[in-house]
């Protein structure tokens, strides 16, 4: 045990403590917060901002928090006028709303890519194709905006109009001189003219992901896309999960969405890139792009034009022949033609019945037939070269007879004929034949006799007595065109008899020369018809008891129903009377003038009691009280009768409507047990014809007791 | 005697706009008019001066009634209210209400303990004027159209609608006589004897109906009245029979004849809404669509 330790030991202690002794590594200065009971530990995050806000540990922090005012709620601070910095915008920015882990995310998503004057080099105006040059200027590009490239190239000496690559030695002037290259303006431009190899159609972009069904995985869809392209759709992000594709919130991608099939998937399509035009931000020389477009095509086989220069790229200088005997154009195989038997003779096989069954005995005899008369005649091939239309369409039975092979070259002049042998160099049109064409007008006239009788004929037919019954009924329709009921009750009588069906026909325009106000053309004249027929069957008048409970418009519009009030005065317009078809009685009476019994009507009447008595006169005993008429049949045994009443109005109104059979059969069955059945015998009432009680109970019940009941 | 035919005074022209309903007190020393601008006018029709002025009415007053002992009067338009006035003060007494349209038409009856009235809504409602309820006493639900006039008269009650009856309640017999006319009734008014109505509608015809059996006695034609409410009115005990109409002349016919003896031009070709005909002596009064009032005279 030493007691006196050696002043260098003691250097690491504090001048106040310098007798104590240290052993062990001193406890870090740790925040006292973990070493605390779990409900003293404060949440704070890294930044040292608290979390978990009152609402957690049970205070009433005001919203003060990470937001605004103090401990007590909002505190009011000096207005700040934002008048004159109203255009301030306070645009927030989603990365204010980031987290650490958040704004990580986006760090990773960065990339770097090449701006757009330095993606590619191309020349300003000559790269500024249709499309592209229109959307630069759209865009507001300035003019003559070079690719960085370009501005390079010159710098090193470089002239637009030369390609690039090494100096070439090229006799010029019948000297050997150092030489840029040719230049290829495909090269240069950003037009790549490339071969349409695929099915798609000219819109068709594969990048779209409208028709994907078999890949939905990102490696693949990755895969699909050419490399060095940016995906268009960000996979990471703010915002975006892991899942991205289904988390967009039924924007764009339904995860239930049926997909349509799509149609340019080839198996083992994971290892092709997409055929469309990939922008690539690297210089593409010209041998590549050659080899990628146009398939089969190399520069060897190309021709020439006749400095010696390859055509653009994508194009194919053809000289000579026919374009469609080209097997350079199309990448596709050239087929051979099938190899034709030397027994074959060409021929057709007409079946006048197409239900006859082809059987191998047929062809036989079909063939036996020809042969034989083929070996007739020696150019039979040649004869059947030369058929003429008429005569093929004569063989064919074809329907078109009526023009009976006539051609145009019929009815025309042989002046007019040189004309068009002149324009078209083909002498060898038929020969003119200057005849005229049938006129408008002997077609009508010729039409016109022959089908009048043909249109009576169409006329529709009535059942007389259902035209007579519509010509009878209360109600004509078409009540806002008076010609057209005209015509419809025309029709109706020459369909019932009384007039001749052919007086129909003044209705309609005998041609098309006549412009008599009032007919009709032939088509709208048919059309009137049938629909009068049709209409005929509707309006038909109504029977008995259903006809008193219709009425019909045409004698409501001429009532004045309604009070108008002007400006100034009162105006009392009344209904006028026009209930239902026929007048009733009184209205009848009253219209001639015929006041009394007929237009009065007495009826009970009670006064109130107050009433009377304000009046002085005695309440009326309503009971005695006469009325002669329907009323005083209504008070005696008033509901029985109405009983039977509805019950025969109601059978006679069932037989007037021909309603079902059935239905009426059932009302007949009905007996009227209301008004003859429950018999009521006046005599004997069983409520009050029941046993005496027994004389005992009774005296019991009601007897003289003793003394208990007396009063005094 | 002798039919006034002069008009001896100028037109009152107090009213703006038309004057829907002219009428006599009891002793015929005044007149109560009222008209489209909601005021009631109180006149003495001989100095051709206005009395009082009666202003309450929201809308257009179009009947006026004077009780018995002429100490009030009772008036309705067209809101739908029917007001009690007392004459002298000016003020309203009582206010009626409970009509689903405005009021045609309104009458006291003999004691003035009742008041009737008839409206566009087809009713007539009887109201009690000695209690304070608010409900009438009873209900007169048998027209189908607007009532366009009615009389309280004795133990009868007459009235005439649009749907073109003139129905007569009698309280006495405890019955209503529902008469067909045929056109559309605009006035109704009984005779001095209880013994006929005379009724107005609007095929331009006057007929004196027989109120035991419904016949017609009389028929007075000449004058206009197609589409108005034009009063028709007995003028002399019951002699004449006088009437507006629309071509602003003022008619009167004998009643026992039917013949027209009189054609009074007034109120410049307006129409000529009202007539009314002094209790005793010859002088009547007409108003117009015109605003203006003209007193009759005979001399």
């Amino acid at each position: 045990m030493s007691r006196k330790r050696p002043l260098s030991t003691a250097q690491h202690a504090s001048p106040s403590l310098v007798d104590s002794l240290f052993l062990g590594t001193p406890i870090a200065d740790a925040d006292q917060n973990s070493f605390a009971p779990v409900w003293r530990q404060e949440a704070r995050d890294e930044r040292g901002r608290k979390r978990f806000h009152g609402a957690f540990t049970g205070g009433f922090s005001a919203g003060y928090f990470n937001t605004v005012g103090s401990k007590e709620g909002w505190t009011p601070s000096a207005f700040k006028s934002s008048r004159t910095e109203r255009a301030e915008k306070k645009t927030l920015r989603p990365e204010d709303f980031m987290d650490e882990e958040d704004l990580a995310d986006q760090l990773a998503d960065e990339r770097l890519v090449a701006a757009a004057p330095f993606s590619a080099i191309s020349e300003p105006s000559s790269s500024k194709g249709a499309e592209a040059g229109l959307q630069d200027i759209l865009r507001g590009a300035p003019p003559g905006a070079e690719s960085v490239g370009y501005e390079l190239l010159k710098k090193m000496g470089w002239k637009p109009g030369f390609g690039i690559g090494p100096l070439k030695s090229q006799v010029v002037a019948g000297r050997k001189v150092m030489m840029p290259p040719r230049a290829d303006e495909a090269a240069l431009s950003g037009v790549r003219l490339e071969r349409k190899n695929n099915k798609h159609g000219l819109g068709y972009d594969s990048e779209v992901p409208s028709i994907e069904s078999n890949e939905p995985t990102e490696s693949a869809r990755r895969a699909l896309l050419a490399p060095g392209t940016i995906s268009s759709k960000k996979n990471t992000g703010f915002g975006v999960g892991v899942v991205n594709e289904y988390e967009d919130g039924d924007d764009e991608e339904d995860p239930y969405e049926i997909k349509p099939i799509a149609y340019d998937r080839v198996l083992g399509s994971k290892k092709q890139k997409p055929l469309s035009g990939v922008s690539k931000h690297v210089f593409v020389s010209k041998t590549k792009t050659k080899s990628h477009s146009a398939g089969a095509i190399t520069t060897s086989k190309l021709r020439r034009c006749h400095d010696g220069r390859l055509p653009i790229s994508g194009f194919v200088l053809v000289i000579g022949g026919s374009l469609a005997t080209s097997s350079m154009l199309t990448n596709e195989k050239a087929y051979t033609l099938p190899s034709i038997p030397d027994s074959y003779v060409p021929g057709i096989l007409i079946m006048r019945d197409p239900k006859t069954v082809v059987t191998p005995q047929l062809i036989a005899d079909f063939e036996k037939s020809r042969k034989s008369s083929s070996s007739a005649r020696s150019s039979s091939i040649y004869h059947q070269q030369h058929l003429s239309a008429a005569e093929r369409s004569r063989i064919l039975g074809s329907a078109q007879d009526h023009l009976q092979g006539k051609s145009i070259f019929d009815y025309m002049t042989p002046a007019q004929r040189e004309r068009f042998a002149k324009a078209t160099g083909n002498q060898n049109l038929p020969p003119a034949k200057s005849e005229v064409g049938p006129t408008l007008s002997e077609a009508g006239h010729d039409s016109g006799h022959r089908n009048e009788a043909a249109l009576l004929e169409l006329i529709p037919t009535l059942d007389k007595h259902q035209a007579s019954t519509a010509l009878s009924a209360g109600f004509m329709p078409y009540a806002d065109d008076h010609e057209k009921r005209a015509r419809y009750i025309a029709y109706l009588e020459s369909q019932s008899g009384s007039r001749p069906v052919s007086h129909l026909l003044t209705f309609m325009k005998s041609g098309d020369s006549d412009t008599t106000a009032g007919k009709l053309k032939v088509e709208d004249w048919m059309r009137e018809l049938k629909e009068f027929n049709k209409a005929a069957g509707l309006f038909r008048p109504l029977k008995g008891m259903l006809a008193n409970r219709f009425t019909s418009s045409a004698n409501a519009a001429t009532t004045k129903t309604s009070v108008v009030e002007d400006d100034n005065t009162v105006l009392l317009q009344g209904a006028g009377q026009g209930k239902g078809a026929t007048d009733r009685e009184d209205v009848s009476a009253a219209k001639l003038g015929m006041y009394g019994p007929l237009t009065r009507r007495v009826s009970a009447w009670a006064p109130s009691s107050l009433l009377c008595k304000r009046f002085g006169v005695r309440v009326p005993n309503m009971s005695a009280v006469d009325v002669s008429g329907e009323p005083e049949e209504l008070k005696a045994s008033a509901r029985e009768r109405l009983d039977l009443l509805s019950h025969r109005k109601l059978l006679t109104i069932a037989k007037d409507a021909d309603v079902d059979e059935e239905v009426t059969k059932r009302l007949e069955s009905q007996t009227m047990d209301s008004g003859d059945g429950s018999k009521i015998n006046v005599e004997v009432n069983e409520a009050l014809e029941q046993k005496k009680a027994p004389r005992d109970l009774f005296l019991a019940v009601f007897g003289d007791s003793d003394g208990e009941d007396e009063r005094d | 005697m002798p039919f006034p035919v002069y008009s001896r005074n100028a037109p009152l022209k107090e009213h703006v706009g038309p004057v829907h309903v002219v009428t006599y007190n009891t002793t015929g020393q005044y007149i109560l008019s009222g008209g489209q601008d909601r005021k009631i006018i109180l006149w003495n029709p001989n100095s051709s001066k206005v009395v009082k002025s009666y202003i309450a009415h929201g809308y257009e007053v179009l009947d006026i009634a004077v009780s018995y002992d002429n100490s009030k009067f009772v008036s309705c338009g067209g809101d739908r209210t029917i007001y009690l006035w007392d004459v002298t003060s000016g003020s309203t007494v009582r206010r009626f209400s409970g009509h689903m349209s405005r009021v045609n038409t309104v009458d006291f009856n003999a004691d003035a303990s009742v008041v009737a009235s008839g409206s566009y809504d087809a009713k007539v409602r009887l109201w009690d004027t000695k209690s304070s309820s608010q409900r009438p006493i009873q209900l007169l639900e048998e027209a189908k159209d607007s009532i366009s006039s009615l009389q309280v008269v004795g133990s009868q009650i007459i009235t005439g609608s649009v749907d073109g009856y003139v129905r007569v309640y009698d309280l006495r017999m405890g019955q209503v006589f529902e008469d067909l006319i045929g056109s559309p009734v605009t006035s109704v008014k009984d005779s001095t004897d209880g013994a006929c109505v005379l009724v107005s509608t609007l095929d331009s015809t006057i007929r004196l109906m027989d109120k035991s059996n419904g016949t017609m006695l009389q028929s007075f034609k000449g004058h206009l009245n197609k589409e108005y409410r034009i009063r028709s009115c007995f003028g002399d005990n019951d002699v004449y029979v006088i009437s507006g109409s629309e071509d602003g002349k003022v008619y009167a016919w004998d009643m026992l004849s039917g013949r027209m003896v009189h054609e009074l031009k007034g109120h410049g070709e307006k129409v000529i809404s009202c007539v009314a005909y002094h209790p005793k002596n010859p002088q009547m009064v007409s108003c117009g669509t015109d605003g203006s009032i003209q007193v009759w005279d005979y001399t």
